[in-house]
């Protein structure tokens, strides 16, 4: 029983409540075109290139035995992502870090040895760990296992997921669970497909279980322009979200397009909507929205005041 | 008053008494060599030589000043070295050593050339009794002297009688001066400060202004103005009792005395510490953070100036208020701060002797060394220490190529070893000559052990007598013998000697490999086991060593692990290093990584440190936290501050303080240093206007903010 880890990002401060330490699992069920963690969509191992560190030694293309690195005289790299078996051996060859695998399998017990070295900083924030990605909820038995080792300690834990996954996952990580940060990323179900390649029933469906239960929850919504950003959106999303009564906050996170090096450095297509952040102002509106039928704090993290809505 | 125009009245003053800068000089010169031609004691000449200087020092007082302080310094006193003090006391220096242990001497000044060590007499790092200073006052002082010269004529006691003389007198002159120039009731207060001890917050204050000049012109910095919130309470709460202050009136005068503090020095000699906080006197380990805390808080963010520097002893019970508070002041760029883990230098102290009782006593030295109010000669840096020479001298000419990594790791610490024995000898050489330069009959007369037992504190007179270590240079050590360890002997990508020819030609050529060596190799602050492994057995080396060594002061060597801006003159001695560092380059910072290979950011640091005995480091260790402007933006950031010293501390941290610079900012600074006036830094234990550091203390800040926004 492991979970496959892209990262674990220590001292954390916007994944929940307090100091934390993020673990992002690889593997989603969804596509969001605004995915900002696209080498955590596959739950396989991913082969990274940071083509910015690479001087073209071709130590990579010695290691590799599949001759998946293809090194040009006029001193371009390219890797054919058909051939590469996701080994590390060119990774592993590479001086410079411009090649890096992400994701590597733990089992709960090694997690919790590295999570619990920050646990001063949990304790003196009100913070713990917050298992994010991808999807955690994929890994539910393993998710669960770590959360309660996690608790034997004293550490408080929080899920971060998209909720497009079997309740009975829920089912196994929530005695351990704190707090479930909670995405709603629209609520037109058809433009939601169009936005992430599924429709949003079952991650509604889901959030209604989670609130009969009273399980804390934030809910986290990307705002990204001509995406799902319109008012009826919001004003549905209000109507629909008032009926969730153990919400404690309702977060908008603004779309910013930083990721598509990521894309770049994972051989995917960058798939991010070419649109500007949203403005203060912007959100503000949307949060008002909002406000109007829901009784928890409306929040959004500081944007630039300038920023093109 | 504006800022800027306490600053001028510093820059502009007209000085209306007292003789010109040379005349001044000249007489000082005249007492001295008088002094030593009648074959008098060389203290009593000292406090010959301070009562000159004080009767015949420049002095001003403007029409606004809220304080009688300003006193032309610059030509008179060990602070800025220009003066014949400071000249005398480097004659002696040179001549003592000379006569004394020369071969020593020219040791360690060639150490030091080549960045290895140096040993000192170290004139500046210990602190006056504040409380017997604010309760006896000048008369006080003065009556005691003169009882123990009455009882025991000895050339110490004369000399303190002598220098507690010139400081009562200092004062009467003040007054008059003051009076002349319109200030009556300034002249008023003088006057009565030396005639009783000071009674309100003001003349509190007052009196230690006047201290600090008469201590600083007799040769040795003040390096502590003590537990702030403790010692002037009393004057705060008569005032408020009494009707003659308001808390609001309080913060203002607190503003006046540390703009008048500032505008001295403008933050451009390294400070000294304002304490605050921590245990009270007693058994019940009750915080003693009261509203006079509060109040001096709130005047340091209101001044928002470099200096002066303020120090928190924080312990499970300090209020979380505080923190907060100084948690804002640092997210408004107002960070010229130390934290300290009073529970952690308890221990440390414990362990070294002292006295449970004197513990409440503790202050940070200078930027953060531990020490003992009015109790301590400690000296903290009576050594400077560079762990990471050791491991140039494997490429050295000649050197033979190790062949195992066992060998490599053995040759380290007999290195280690051998250059800290070296560096430790030659500073008990200059233990033994303080006496002989420095000796302080003002501050000897504020120290109660050193007036019973008629000893000047040169002469250990003090409770305690301790040497400081200064160990920098740790992960530099570290990073550059496991990058060696994983290019010749891990993964055998180059002999060994071919490793040297690299150093040797600095990387060129070569940049591919010293990227692999900064980015691929394990890294202390890095969350490598490796590295901190390594870094916690050079450090228990180090203090066994130096716990050990014979010294001539009854509380011996210990050690620190810190380096301030030594890590640049270091740094510019050694050719490249291992661990990707090009020759001249700085070796690292205080205790913390290599700019840049935090790879974890400040979590991975703690954990390297968490692995070290703070306890063992009694001379201090400290901590810089380089943080991304936005991880302490808004209420977020506020908590995560506030969270981040008590977990730091939990995990057995010593000191800790914070920048957050973004490198864009300082480089535009640089271009337009007159935009940036205001724009400060913390550099090491103290902070600076950015635009006032010369261009490579500059650019190592560049350096420093680059490696952050992990």
């Amino acid at each position: 029983m492991t979970i496959p880890v892209a990262d674990i990002r220590r001292l954390t401060l916007h994944d929940g409540p307090g100091t934390r330490t993020t673990v992002f699992v690889k593997g989603c069920p969804l596509r969001c075109r605004w995915c900002h963690n696209p080498e955590c969509l596959s739950s396989s191992p991913t082969l990274l290139f940071h083509d910015h560190l690479c001087v073209g030694c071709g130590l990579c293309a010695a290691a590799c035995p599949e001759r998946a690195h293809v090194l040009s005289r006029d001193g371009s790299h390219s890797i054919d992502r058909a051939r590469c078996r996701v080994c590390g051996a060119c990774a592993e060859a590479c001086w410079l870090g411009a090649l890096e695998i992400c994701g590597r399998d733990y089992d709960p017990e090694e997690l919790l040895r590295l999570l619990i070295r920050d646990k001063a900083f949990y304790d003196a924030t009100g913070g713990g760990v917050t298992v994010s990605g991808g999807e955690p909820l994929l890994y539910a038995d393993a998710v669960g296992n770590l959360f309660a080792l996690l608790k034997q300690h004293g550490v408080r834990t929080a899920l971060d997921t998209c909720g497009d996954v079997h309740f009975d996952a829920f089912e196994a990580v929530l005695p351990a669970t704190d707090l479930v940060l909670y995405d709603i990323k629209g609520m037109d179900s058809e433009r939601h497909r169009a936005n992430t390649g599924r429709g949003n029933e079952c991650i509604h469906d889901n959030l209604r279980r989670l609130g009969a239960r009273g399980v804390p929850i934030e809910v986290r919504m990307p705002v990204v322009p001509g995406c799902n950003d319109a008012e009826g959106e919001f004003e549905a999303a209000a109507e629909f979200l008032a009926q969730i009564p153990s919400i404690t906050a309702v977060r908008l996170l603004p779309y910013r397009s930083l990721a598509r090096a990521k894309y770049r450095a994972a051989g995917l297509p960058d798939t991010m909507p070419d649109v500007p952040a949203p403005n203060a102002a912007f959100l503000e509106e949307r949060a008002v929205l909002l406000r109007r039928r829901l009784h928890v704090p409306v929040l959004f993290e500081n944007v630039a005041k300038n920023a093109h809505s | 008053m504006r800022l800027d125009q306490i600053e001028s009245s510093f820059d502009e003053a007209v000085f209306v008494d007292g003789l010109p800068i040379d005349e001044v000089n000249a007489g000082i010169r005249r007492v001295y060599d008088e002094g030593e031609r009648s074959g008098a004691p060389f203290p009593v000449t000292r406090a010959k030589m301070l009562a000159y200087a004080l009767a015949n020092a420049w002095l001003a007082v403007n029409r606004d000043d809220a304080f009688a302080g300003i006193v032309e310094r610059h030509y008179l006193d060990s602070r800025y070295g220009a003066g014949e003090i400071a000249r005398i006391q480097s004659e002696r220096c040179g001549a003592i050593a000379e006569r004394d242990f020369p071969e020593e001497n020219r040791r360690t000044c060639a150490a030091w050339a080549e960045g290895r060590f140096f040993t000192q007499c170290d004139r500046s790092h210990t602190s006056p009794d504040w409380d017997r200073i604010l309760t006896l006052g000048i008369p006080g002082l003065l009556a005691e002297a003169e009882a123990r010269y009455a009882a025991n004529p000895t050339p110490f006691t004369e000399s303190a009688a002598i220098a507690c003389h010139a400081f009562r007198d200092f004062a009467l002159r003040f007054a008059a001066v003051c009076d002349r120039e319109g200030r009556q009731d300034l002249a008023t207060e003088l006057s009565s400060l030396a005639a009783r001890p000071p009674e309100t917050l003001h003349e509190a204050l007052q009196l230690a202004i006047l201290y600090w000049h008469v201590q600083e012109i007799e040769g040795e910095w003040v390096r502590s103005w003590g537990i702030f919130d403790r010692q002037y309470l009393q004057f705060l709460e008569r005032d408020i009792a009494a009707g003659h202050l308001t808390e609001e009136g309080a913060e203002e005068l607190l503003v006046s005395f540390f703009a008048f503090f500032h505008a001295e020095s403008k933050g451009r000699d390294a400070g000294a510490p304002f304490c605050f906080g921590g245990y009270l006197p007693g058994d019940g380990m009750r915080d003693g953070c009261n509203r006079l805390t509060r109040l001096a808080w709130r005047a340091f963010r209101t001044l928002g100036t470099p200096s002066p520097k303020f120090s928190i002893r924080v312990n499970p019970d300090t209020p979380h208020e505080l923190l907060r508070f100084a948690a804002e002041c640092i997210q408004e760029g107002k960070n010229a701060m130390v934290f300290a883990n009073e529970p952690l230098v308890r221990e440390a102290m414990l362990r070294r002797g002292k006295n449970p009782a004197d513990l409440a006593n503790f202050i940070p030295i200078g930027c953060y060394e531990p020490a003992i109010m009015g109790k301590e000669l400690s000296c903290t840096m009576q050594c400077v220490f560079n762990l990471a020479k050791p491991v140039e001298d494997f490429f050295a000419d000649g050197a033979a190529a190790p062949e195992t990594w066992d060998e490599t790791e053995a040759r380290y610490f007999a290195t280690l070893e051998r250059d800290l024995r070296d560096a430790l000898a030659i500073a008990r050489e200059w233990e033994i000559a303080w006496r002989d330069i420095n000796p302080s009959p003002i501050l000897s007369a504020t120290m109660a052990e050193c007036m019973g037992r008629g000893l000047d504190v040169s002469q250990f007179g003090t409770k305690y007598a301790t040497s400081g270590v200064v160990c920098a240079g740790l992960a530099t050590a570290v990073d550059s013998l496991l990058a060696l360890r994983t290019v010749v002997f891990d993964r055998r990508m180059l002999s060994f000697d071919d490793f040297r020819a690299v150093l040797r030609a600095d990387w060129e050529g070569h940049e591919d490999l010293r990227q692999f060596a900064l980015r691929r190799t394990p890294k202390w602050g890095g969350g490598n086991a490796d590295a901190d492994a390594l870094g916690q057995r050079i450090c228990d080396t180090a203090a066994d060593i130096i716990e050990h060594a014979p010294s001539a002061k009854p509380g011996g060597f210990q050690m620190g692990l810190w380096s301030i801006d030594w890590c640049l003159h270091m740094g510019s001695k050694m050719g490249a290093t291992p661990d990707g560092r090009r020759a001249g380059a700085p070796v690292s910072k205080n205790s913390g990584a290599s700019f840049g290979c935090d790879g974890e950011g400040p979590a991975g640091v703690v954990e390297s440190l968490s692995h070290l005995d703070h306890a063992r480091f009694p001379d201090g260790a400290v901590f810089d936290v380089m943080l991304p402007r936005r991880t302490i933006e808004g209420e977020v950031g506020v908590e995560f501050l506030a969270g981040f010293i008590r977990a730091f501390f939990a995990k057995g941290g010593q000191f800790v303080h914070f920048n957050s610079l973004s490198p864009d900012k300082l480089r535009e600074a640089q271009r337009n240093p007159a935009k940036y006036r205001n724009l400060q830094v913390r550099l090491c234990g103290w902070n600076v206007r950015f635009v006032d550091l010369d261009r490579a203390h500059q650019n190592w800040v560049i350096a420093e903010a680059e490696g952050s926004g992990k």
